[in-house]
């Protein structure tokens, strides 16, 4: 629980720092800032794994964690590795948002985790969604700030402006294909098949898919900014509602998943 | 005259979206026609066309080679085709990500994956792909080989997929405890005899340790009762907070049963675990007894808190379900233990726990085994396992930052 406190601290980091980093004499430390966020919010889930004694990424709002200090972690390694801070206080900004809507909602802590999520494969498939959600959340996010920004000054787009989210993807893309791929090595050690159209399964391949569309309709077409950028943000809408929506659909009932249920 | 003029110029012209869009919802009218034509209770009229569409399919692997320069080819194994024909799939995958299966049945399809729209919206697809396999299958240059890899091994895969979908086997076994069965029962309730014999020694369920919560009278909660669960494991001295209140463990008996209002220790493994807690209101009164959730052999017990409010011990999460089967197969006889994400293989079958007595619990008298046998298996393995090689390039290149 102390651990919370930590993160209400690195949120407000987090928002001196997105009102900050477009002052250049304060992108220094805002960097410091997001960096110590982002420490705390390993420091975080560290904590919470420890109290738990299984690894946080059961229900919603553990995964939410993850996201939530995965976003700025990755947007500040991404941001270094590819020379640029232009993602920095978005990333921030949603980071904050979702640990606020964690700290909003706190969950009663269950310590038990079900048989069918004790496996090898638990902890790579999770990871690897939340850092590939993570990337293509952010490349979205840009793509639709983009576009609302370039309608609104009425300014045309450039084909420039899908660069950051378009490595953003290169990044996240490969990485959902890894989650999908460790999901159905895990189902089969689980369940017995490897790909039953579960409804979960379903909308994670039409996340995929989504993605996939955007990769190849860039790869045609990298004149059409707008397009590359709209296409983002259905990809987004998708992994959104494959992510939090899959339960409130009319296909919710069927999970073959016997032993999820509790 | 005029119209076929046009129809020419439509097919004539530069091909792109527009007619890779027709094709695409060509397949889908196609695949309506088989819908009522020939349905799906006719396996061999299904499999002849099946058969016919793979022999195609696989000859768009030497025609998108051997024909890559000419402008259809070239057409049908580009990326507008892919977009439209991935759109298509898509769109249906999304039908079925929607939909529950029993309005899908009511349409007369088992289910949108077998149906013969989504079968038929995989042909343009799978075409495209193949033939720029095909294609882009020589010379073996550094973005080809990435190229096969994460095409081919998703065609691979698909391959696999359609491979297991024909021969899978996939059956229940319900083992008695100390009753050899050799009996299985597919998904129609048809029993086939298996080439080897199951016993069931012992089914466990292991369980977690058991918690506290506080549930309160709230008519419009789903269950009637609005209940906040304590986070810590039950054990002597424990001390935590619910909903307001303070609990104290002051003793833990595992495994327990009631005499009147005490609970005493037994050693039956199949006893409920039970606590004698005491509870401090915000208002600072007390409240102490005996909580129990209860099982085979005694109903549960909760300690009153107020006329709408109780404190209760929830029913402990399942930590692991286990089945312990003799195996008998053509005369060597074995053990095997069998549970969740812990598969046991026998005679070329992959066993699984699949069910149990959930009433029962522990005290289960049977267990349920799923027994597969998957010879698509190995290709779908194939075909991920080079998409994982595929993909990791490309992550290598994305955080490369180069093409
Ligand atoms: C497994 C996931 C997939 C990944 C990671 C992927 C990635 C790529 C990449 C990086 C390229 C450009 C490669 C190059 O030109 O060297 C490409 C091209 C292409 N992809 Fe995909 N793709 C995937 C799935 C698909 C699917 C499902 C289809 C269609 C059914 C498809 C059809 C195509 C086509 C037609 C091209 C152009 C090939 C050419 O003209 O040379 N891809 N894809």
């Amino acid at each position: 629980m102390t651990a919370v406190a930590l993160w209400l601290g690195a949120t407000a980091a987090y928002g001196v720092d997105a009102l900050s980093s477009r002052k250049s004499r304060w992108a220094l430390v805002a960097d410091l800032l997001m960096a110590l966020g982002a420490v705390c919010g390993i420091a975080l889930i560290a904590a919470l794994w420890h109290n738990l004694g299984r690894p946080p990424l059961r229900t919603l709002g553990e995964t939410r964690w993850w996201y939530a200090v995965a976003v700025p972690t990755l947007g500040l390694l991404l941001g270094w590795r590819f020379q640029t801070r232009a993602m920095n206080a978005l990333a921030c900004l949603m980071g904050a948002m979702f640990a606020t809507l964690n700290l909003q909602h706190p969950e009663a802590m269950d310590r038990t985790l079900m048989p069918a999520l004790q496996s090898p494969w638990f902890v790579p498939h999770v990871v690897v969604y939340m850092v590939a959600y993570s990337a293509l959340g952010l490349s979205s996010l840009i793509a639709g700030w983009t576009l609302v920004r370039s309608l609104w000054a009425k300014k045309a787009l450039s084909p420039s402006d899908v660069d950051l989210p378009h490595r953003l993807v290169t990044v996240g893309l490969p990485l959902l294909t890894c989650g999908l791929l460790f999901g159905a090595f895990w189902a089969k050690e689980a369940w017995g098949h490897y790909w039953t159209w579960d409804p979960k399964e379903t909308w994670a391949f039409l996340t995929w898919f989504a993605y996939l569309t955007y990769l190849h309709v860039r790869l045609r077409h990298s004149v059409r900014p707008a397009l590359n950028l709209g296409l983002l943000v259905v990809g987004f809408a998708t992994l959104m509602l494959c992510w939090f929506g899959v339960n409130a659909m009319p296909t919710a009932q069927e999970s073959v998943h016997t032993y999820t249920r509790d | 005259m005029a119209s076929s003029a046009v129809r020419s110029g439509f097919w004539d012209g530069p091909l792109g979206y527009a007619q890779a869009w027709v094709v695409a919802f060509a397949s889908l009218v196609v695949g309506l026609g088989f819908h009522f034509a020939i349905g799906y209770d006719s396996p061999a009229g299904m499999g002849a066309v099946l058969w016919m569409a793979w022999a195609l399919l696989a000859s768009m692997l030497v025609i998108g080679r051997a024909m890559r320069t000419s402008q259809v080819v070239q057409w049908i194994t580009g990326i507008p085709f892919a977009v439209a024909s991935t759109s298509l799939v898509g769109a249906i995958a999304l039908v079925g990500g929607v939909v529950p299966q029993s309005v899908v049945q009511g349409w007369g399809a088992p289910s949108v994956w077998s149906a013969w729209p989504f079968l038929m919206a995989l042909f343009p697809m799978l075409a495209n792909l193949l033939g720029s396999i095909g294609k882009r299958s020589w010379p073996l240059n550094y973005s080809n080989v990435l190229y096969i890899l994460s095409h081919a091994g998703l065609a691979v895969a698909i391959v696999g997929g359609a491979v297991s979908g024909a021969t899978l086997e996939r059956k229940t076994m319900t083992l008695f405890e100390g009753q050899p069965s050799q009996l299985a029962e597919d998904a129609q309730h048809r029993q086939t005899k298996m080439p080897f014999t199951l016993t069931l020694r012992e089914f466990r369920m292991d369980t977690f340790p058991p918690t506290l919560a506080i549930a309160r009278r709230d008519a419009s909660a789903p269950d009637g009762a609005h209940v906040v669960n304590g986070s810590s494991f039950l054990k002597a001295g424990a001390l935590e907070r619910i909903d307001g209140y303070k609990v104290e463990v002051l003793e833990f008996l595992p495994k327990a049963a009631s005499v009147g209002s005490r609970w005493i220790s037994v050693p039956w493994k199949t006893a409920s675990p039970a606590a004698r807690v005491r509870a401090t209101a915000p208002d600072g009164e007390r409240f102490e007894g005996w909580v129990s959730c209860g099982g085979v052999e005694s109903s549960g017990a909760a300690l009153e808190l107020g006329p709408d409010v109780a404190l209760a011990m929830p029913r402990p999460r399942p930590r692991k379900f286990q089945s312990s089967v003799d195996v008998d197969h053509g005369g060597t006889r074995r053990s095997v233990v069998v549970e969740v994400n812990g598969k046991a293989t026998v005679g070329g079958y992959d066993l699984y726990q699949l069910d149990y007595d959930v009433a029962m619990g522990a005290a289960s008298p049977y267990s349920v085994i799923e027994v597969v046998r998957d010879r698509g298996l190995p290709v779908v393995y194939l075909g991920m396992a080079m998409m994982l090689a595929g993909a990791t390039l490309h992550l290598w290149h994305g955080i490369g930052g180069r093409k």
